[in-house]
């Protein structure tokens, strides 16, 4: 009774619906747009029948896989995370760049690239977590993450504040480091052209303890929603919630941020894609938003390659190109 | 004792100088020459238009690295260099044919508080770069825009003409380019090869390599070297992932680094490194960035001709 309630067939039809598109991206995300004309069969057979002298199973195995799993999961992530986002302030609009957590690690990638900020030889991948951190942390305490006279508009001025500052700090890098800045735009456009085995390691461990941290919070969410003092009334510890929603944010852009750059938009699509077909209970919308936002980068992913081959376009141009239009039907529709 | 000289103009009327006044005015009439000739008005093409320069200019300032090395070759030395605040950028052989200069902030954004107060009589803009400030830096002098950045070898060939005319040392600079000429033929006749031969910058971020519609490029096709890029391909500058590269496989590879490590040290831990040429020849090969891709001017093309060399016949 209880599972049907939470899992009614029609929604679970929707997940399964939003799964076969996100496979469909992903298989054709492994072969498609090759300089070496790979085929689904090469997919097929690297499963089934592997070569190791075959170069476009190699191709397959050492970089599209690692490429496009990595694709899904940053997707997954930034979809649960900006879901996550706007339970929390209870705001449409609202998505994990409010938390500075891209503009944290972009700046510090930027300073540490001009040796301005040299983190006592930390590698790329750590300076950017670190960054992440830091933008994200500071956000959460100005926004008065750990008062218990929590004010959701608070947080989001907290936000719209230290993106400011550390968005105007990257500039100011960018300027400097006149002839690096090609190398580093194409970083800060949400790349995933240098993803590899290594990248896969760093993302997925910490991709399911956020993760897991976000499904403890599905119940107080859907509570959440109708106010937070009714929720505090119906036995919700909202302190305690609104750390947890922080803390797998933070995990879930920061590690996502880390290793592919800032991809933009996805956190604020995802959300409405998976409401729009799964309703608002989140136990539904959880899976629902990681689906819909693992699709969206797998397919953008495609269509990055797609653009003028060989050559690559970032990924965050895709989805900014996709999500700046949604972005103004979302404003249209809240008008009407 | 005054002397006096007597001139019968053409019609017959008798006119009596004195010698000191007669040569003080044939010495003003030859100074006035001289003058005349110092002034005559240039009239160049660049890319905003036509400017027209009054006098020969005596004091420059240049906002990109290639017209550096134009002026360097006509042993000319700018006042003022947009040189992002590091000397360095400068690449030694243009440095030590240049007197001291001052900075005028980067080339992304050069300071017009810093070119003003150099007082020059004429700036070179990158018209790529610098399109947005033409009409403040035309305030301040005379301004001739031409290409810089994404210039290639032969377009840098004639801007070079171009800037000798400005400055009147066209005589000067059309032996040195001609000097320069006979280097690079003579070493295009001693490469013969099959070989592709493939300039890239990296960093962490990634790998750009720099097709023949780049300056290093355009340098390695003058040179009458192979690309391992599809000449269909009009970019100059195209961002490559391992699998990319994998494709373009060049026989060599020179890179410029902008940062320690980069990722080739990556992809060398791929068991797909064992499949590229370069790493059975051991043909990649470490080369100052500045030289290959920042200073796009003669003197850069004559090191990039020269460290081919050395690599190619050590």
């Amino acid at each position: 009774m209880t599972l049907s309630f939470l899992f009614p067939p029609k929604k679970l039809m929707s997940v399964f619906i939003l799964i076969t598109v996100l496979l469909m991206g992903f298989v054709c995300s492994l072969y498609g747009q090759s300089e070496f004309s790979l085929r689904v069969n090469d997919v097929w057979n690297l499963f089934v029948s592997y070569d190791k002298s075959n170069i476009n199973q190699q191709i397959i195995l050492s970089l599209r896989l690692p490429r496009s799993l990595t694709a899904a999961v940053i997707g997954f992530n930034l979809g649960i995370a900006g879901l996550l986002m706007q339970g929390l302030t209870r705001n449409p609009l609202a998505s994990p760049t409010l938390f500075a957590i891209s503009s944290g690690a972009a700046c510090l990638t930027a300073l540490n690239s001009l040796t301005v900020a040299s983190i006592g030889g930390l590698s790329n991948e750590a300076v950017a977590f670190v960054g992440a951190l830091t933008g994200g942390g500071l956000v959460f305490l100005l926004g008065g993450g750990l008062s218990s006279n929590q004010n959701a508009l608070r947080l989001i001025l907290a936000g719209i504040a230290i993106n400011g500052l550390l968005t105007s700090l990257t500039r100011a890098v960018l300027i400097i480091a006149d002839d690096m800045a090609y190398s580093l735009l194409h970083w800060l456009s949400g790349s995933l052209s240098g993803i590899d085995w290594s990248s896969w390691s760093q993302l997925w461990p910490l991709s399911l303890l956020g993760l897991f941290i976000a499904t403890s919070t599905c119940r107080g969410l859907n509570l959440n929603a109708l106010g937070e003092q009714t929720a505090a009334s119906l036995g919700v510890n909202v302190t305690w919630l609104r750390i947890r929603i922080c803390l797998a944010v933070l995990i879930l852009t920061s590690i996502s941020v880390t290793v592919a750059g800032p991809i933009a938009f996805v956190g604020l699509i995802a959300p409405h894609l998976a409401r729009s077909w799964c309703g608002s209970n989140h136990f539904m919308l959880l899976p629902a938003a990681g689906l819909s936002g693992a699709a969206l980068v797998c397919w953008a992913d495609l269509v990055s390659r797609n653009i003028i081959p060989p050559a690559e376009t970032p990924v965050g141009i895709i989805t900014a190109l996709i999500g700046t239009p949604f972005f103004i039907y979302l404003i249209l529709k809240g008008k009407r | 004792m005054v002397t006096v000289i007597i001139i019968i103009n053409d019609f017959g009327e008798v006119i009596m100088i004195q010698r000191s006044t007669l040569l003080l005015f044939i010495l003003f009439i030859a100074s006035f020459g001289a003058y005349s000739a110092q002034i005559q008005a240039i009239e160049l093409e660049h890319d905003n238009g036509t400017l027209v320069i009054a006098k020969t200019p005596s004091r420059i300032v240049v906002l990109a690295f290639s017209f550096v090395d134009a002026l360097a070759i006509a042993d000319v030395s700018p006042v003022g260099i947009a040189d992002d605040g590091d000397i360095n950028k400068l690449i030694p052989s243009v440095r030590s044919r240049i007197g001291t200069w001052h900075s005028v902030g980067s080339r992304y954004q050069p300071s017009l508080e810093a070119i003003s107060s150099l007082k020059p009589d004429l700036i070179i803009a990158d018209s790529g770069r610098h399109q947005s400030i033409y009409n403040d830096l035309m305030a301040i002098a005379p301004t001739l825009m031409f290409k810089s950045q994404g210039v290639t070898y032969r377009e840098n060939l004639q801007i070079i003409q171009k800037i000798a005319k400005a400055i009147n040392k066209v005589d000067l600079v059309k032996s040195r380019l001609e000097e320069h000429s006979q280097l690079m033929g003579r070493l295009k006749a001693k490469f013969k090869s099959n070989d592709t031969f493939q300039f890239a910058v990296i960093s962490d971020k990634g790998m750009w390599v720099h097709s023949p519609h780049s300056y290093a490029g355009s340098v390695i096709a003058e040179l009458g070297l192979n690309s391992p890029i599809d000449s269909k391909n009009k970019n100059a500058y195209i961002s490559t992932g391992f699998e990319q590269f994998i494709k373009l496989n060049p026989d060599w590879l020179f890179v410029g680094k902008y940062t320690n490590r980069t990722v080739l040290d990556k992809w060398k831990e791929s068991p797909l490194w064992k499949l590229l040429k370069i790493n059975k020849s051991k043909q990649l090969i470490s080369v100052p960035i500045n030289e290959w891709s920042l200073a796009s001017g003669v003197l850069s093309a004559e090191k990039i001709a020269l460290e081919i060399e050395s690599q190619i016949q050590p």
